[in-house]
């Protein structure tokens, strides 16, 4: 077979599968939308997308449109990239569409030659092409297509502009035939390993190119399909033009190409344009430098804590919690369901101290969702705005205490909201050390939405002294964790390396959407664990086993927290998810159970519990079983020692006792 | 770095503060901190001469001296400089490199540094990167 053979593939009739390619955060995400009229999440930062995702195109009948994560370049350099290049060599696809940024041509088509020499038909969308105007970038659209050999399509996404084109660009692609010529002792080896190989998903040669330039997707993919003696030959051919080569394989191939791609932009790029300045422009500079930085990042913070502990936890929660639920629904329904219901039993379980509505329902829809809605918006805007990377900068002293660098501030942040969503993530982390560091710090110290909710709206009711304390400790527990981890762990710290997307004001439907699709994952997450949970605190009450279990737990509760006896149930609520048991103290609380000290330590100690069952399998997903047991293990423990230890101290300064 | 062209910020004259004739002859020239535009005589602070003034400038406009003076790299220039790459040192791991390249930032890239602290932000082309400084050291610039 020879090193131009290409799977064969003219219009695209017939069933399969497209891949969307592009680098990180250029809106491959946002066409994949436009295409297939399907929600997949679109943000404003490099490393959205972690996952693969699919979709029916809507106007492309057969063909399943495949949304990846970002990559930079190949070989890939982190997991989310690894899954793209997987996506490329597991799915024999029928195309590849690349998307890319119009105002950064010389990015995308370093991308598009690497791509255009796998041999699939392929289709490039230059996509925020409206940017690359705003900012007088000209292009030679159809010389570039010309000298390509493959249609180039304008797009805009958030604008809806060039679908039509490219779904009918789609439909009649070709393989396109771009030849690069390296250095004559790859090429003589590139020619020796396609000798060998046959029916490869992409072009045998570009295969060749990739596992020379020591591609562990490229290496496993070949380890699996040859036999063992033809992989070991590929191996030492490697190793021998390796010795010949003065420089590292990679590097000459990215070379060349790199030279190949100049050319192409003098030849296309008429106006390279003017940079942006506009106010979104100088408020992104502001936002990275240490003092105008920190001011704008505690402006924003207080903006949170008014939108999402004032108004959502305080104002939102008091009209739900304590009159449409406590005032006029479950009154009314208790009473109702007393009244109809033959069995006292069935009414208790409906209605009861431990009932699916008056307990599960309620703590899930007036406690719970009036804090994560008003925080998903929040969170929304921000993600949408590009502010989270420019924290990457702003941190990144913190997290080099903490052997990490600032990336780690983005599935930190995200945290904040689902730690579940947040470890998925880590993908975006350069190396496997930061990964698991991150998971750890993740469920250990970061509250999620939910719980912070209800853990400000307890600690509101208290003093500010007590949110100092509460989140001080926190912190606290996260650095010294992070350093003690970070020394452990084998493994050298990577420097901050990040793209600054520029700042954009925030698309309102785009919010709107997120915070809508976020919403019915919580509700179809955590409305049946929760029930599942009551349930569970019903049967256990019912059969006296909550009492002993409460009896079981008295020395740890109460001889080392010091809390009364009964929040032992709220502890078991949060091994199912720490919010469920926060939402149990927070009753506890209002039912004036627990004194300041009491609260303080009840809420540190819950707040180091391990998320929730989601994120635990999350963690065995990502991480492995070991990982996730290792973790486990650490978190409970560590959680009621600080716990216990704060008691004591509080005790001793005699502080809200 | 040796400029000490100021510009008049009433005139727009430029001139140099070291000769300013009148000056030298002052008594009071040593510690003074204030500078006088000899066309137009408005007077200013004489920023690099007042310390309270460097400190504020500094924490406004984030322009430290550079630390160290590693000639030729990415952390030599000031905020504000444009400058041209040279080269990526191989002190850089290959994967860096690679990752550098495919951003756009080849030699003979036209960049502009944005800030020099906590990290190193610059820009070309349409692409904004934040780098820690010892990536940022191995980027080696010729200033415009
Ligand atoms: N102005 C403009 N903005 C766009 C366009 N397409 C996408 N965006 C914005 O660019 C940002 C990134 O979009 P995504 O679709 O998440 O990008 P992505 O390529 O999927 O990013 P990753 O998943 O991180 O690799 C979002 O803020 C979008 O609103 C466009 O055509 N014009
Ligand atoms: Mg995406």
């Amino acid at each position: 077979m020879s090193c131009h053979a290409i799977p064969a593939g003219a219009a695209l009739t017939s069933d399969g599968s497209v891949a969307m390619v592009g680098q990180p955060n250029v809106g491959k995400s946002a066409l994949f939308q436009r295409l297939t009229g399907q929600y997949v999440t679109v943000s404003n930062y490099p490393g959205t997308t972690v996952e693969i995702m699919r979709g029916r195109a809507r106007d492309l009948p057969n063909l399943t449109l495949v949304d990846t994560p970002g990559i930079v370049t190949f070989p890939p350099q982190s997991e989310d990239e690894i899954a793209t290049e997987r996506v490329l060599l597991d799915e024999s696809l029928r195309a590849i569409l690349q998307v890319g940024d119009a105002k950064n041509i010389r990015r995308t088509l370093l991308l598009t030659v690497q791509l255009a020499e796998m041999g699939l038909p392929m289709v490039l969308a230059l996509n925020m092409m409206d940017e690359a105007l705003d900012r007088g970038v000209r292009l030679d659209l159809a010389g570039l297509s010309a000298r390509l050999a493959l249609p180039v399509v304008p797009t805009s996404a958030v604008r809806g502009q060039g679908i039509q084109e490219l779904t009918e660009a789609l439909l009649s692609t070709q393989p396109p035939r771009l030849h690069i010529s390296y250095h004559t002792d790859i090429e003589q080896a590139v020619a020796a390993i396609c000798d060998g190989l046959s029916a490869t998903p992409i072009s045998p040669r570009s295969l060749a190119l990739l596992f020379l330039s020591r591609d562990t997707v490229a290496e496993s993919w070949l380890h699996q399909h040859l036999p063992d003696h033809t992989y070991r030959a590929l191996c030492s051919r490697r190793r021998q033009l390796e010795q010949t080569l003065t420089e590292p394989v990679a590097a000459s191939i990215q070379k060349t190409r790199l030279a190949f791609v100049q050319q192409l932009v003098d030849n296309v790029l008429l106006q390279p344009g003017t940079e942006a300045t506009g106010i979104g422009q100088r408020l992104g500079l502001l936002a990275t430098r240490p003092l105008t930085g920190t001011l704008i990042l505690l402006g924003v913070l207080a903006a949170l804590y008014w939108f999402v502990g004032l108004f959502g936890a305080g104002t939102l929660v008091d009209l739900l919690e304590n009159w449409l639920f406590g005032t006029i629904i479950n009154p009314r329904l208790s009473a109702w369901v007393y009244q109809l219901s033959p069995f006292p039993f069935l009414s208790d379980f409906l209605v009861g101290e431990y009932g699916l509505w008056t307990m599960g329902m309620t703590y899930a829809l007036a406690l719970i969702l009036p804090i994560v809605t008003t925080f998903f918006l929040a969170f929304g805007i921000m993600e949408d705005s590009g502010y989270l990377p420019r924290l990457a900068v702003l941190s990144n002293r913190l997290f080099r205490a903490l052997g990490l660098n600032g990336k780690a501030v983005l599935p930190m942040v995200l945290g904040l909201g689902c730690v579940t969503m947040a470890t998925l993530t880590t993908r975006v982390l350069e190396n496997r050390r930061d990964r698991l560091l991150v998971t750890l710090l993740l469920a250990l110290a970061i509250p999620c939405s939910a719980q912070l909710g209800v853990v400000m709206g307890m600690l509101a009711g208290i003093s500010f002294t007590a949110t100092l304390m509460w989140a001080g400790v926190v912190f606290l527990i996260l650095l010294f964790v992070g350093r003690l981890a970070a020394r452990l762990l084998p493994g050298q710290r990577t420097p901050l390396l990040v793209e600054l997307p520029p700042l954009r004001p925030p698309l309102p439907g785009n919010v709107l959407l997120k915070t809508l699709a976020r919403l019915e994952w919580y509700l179809k997450e955590v409305v049946p664990l929760f029930l599942l949970g009551t349930a569970l605190l019903f049967i256990l009450d019912k059969t006296g086993l909550l009492q002993t279990i409460i009896e079981a737990g008295r020395p740890l509760v109460s001889g080392w927290l010091g809390l009364p006896p009964e929040t032992s149930a709220a502890f078991l609520m949060g091994f199912l998810r720490r919010d469920f048991g926060a939402a149990g103290l927070f009753l506890l609380a209002s039912q004036g159970l627990l004194k300041p000290a009491q609260t303080v330590v009840a809420i540190v100690t819950i707040t180091l519990f391990i998320p929730c069952i989601a994120s635990v399998m999350m963690i065995v997903k990502e991480r492995g079983w070991r990982s996730a047991a290792g973790i486990v293990a650490i978190v409970f423990p560590l959680a009621f020692l600080v716990g216990g230890l704060l008691n004591r101290i509080l005790l001793t300064i005699g502080w809200g006792v | 770095m040796n400029r000490e062209t100021v510009i008049c910020s009433m005139c727009g004259h430029r001139f140099n503060a070291d000769q300013l004739g009148a000056c030298h002859t002052c008594p009071l020239h040593k510690s003074c901190n204030l500078l006088c535009c000899p066309y137009c005589g408005y007077q200013m602070v004489h920023v690099r001469r007042s310390r309270l003034a460097r400190l504020a400038s500094r924490l406004l406009a984030r322009s430290p001296q550079p630390r160290t003076s590693t000639s030729g790299s990415l952390v030599t220039l000031p905020p504000g400089r444009t400058a041209r790459v040279v080269a990526l040192a191989p002190s850089l791991p290959p994967a860096r490199q690679a990752y550098l390249q495919a951003c756009g930032l080849v030699p003979g890239c036209q960049i502009r540094i944005v800030q020099q602290s906590p990290v190193t932000v610059v820009r070309f082309d349409h692409t904004e990167l934040a780098l820690e400084r010892e990536l940022a050291e191995a980027v080696q610039v010729e200033s415009d």
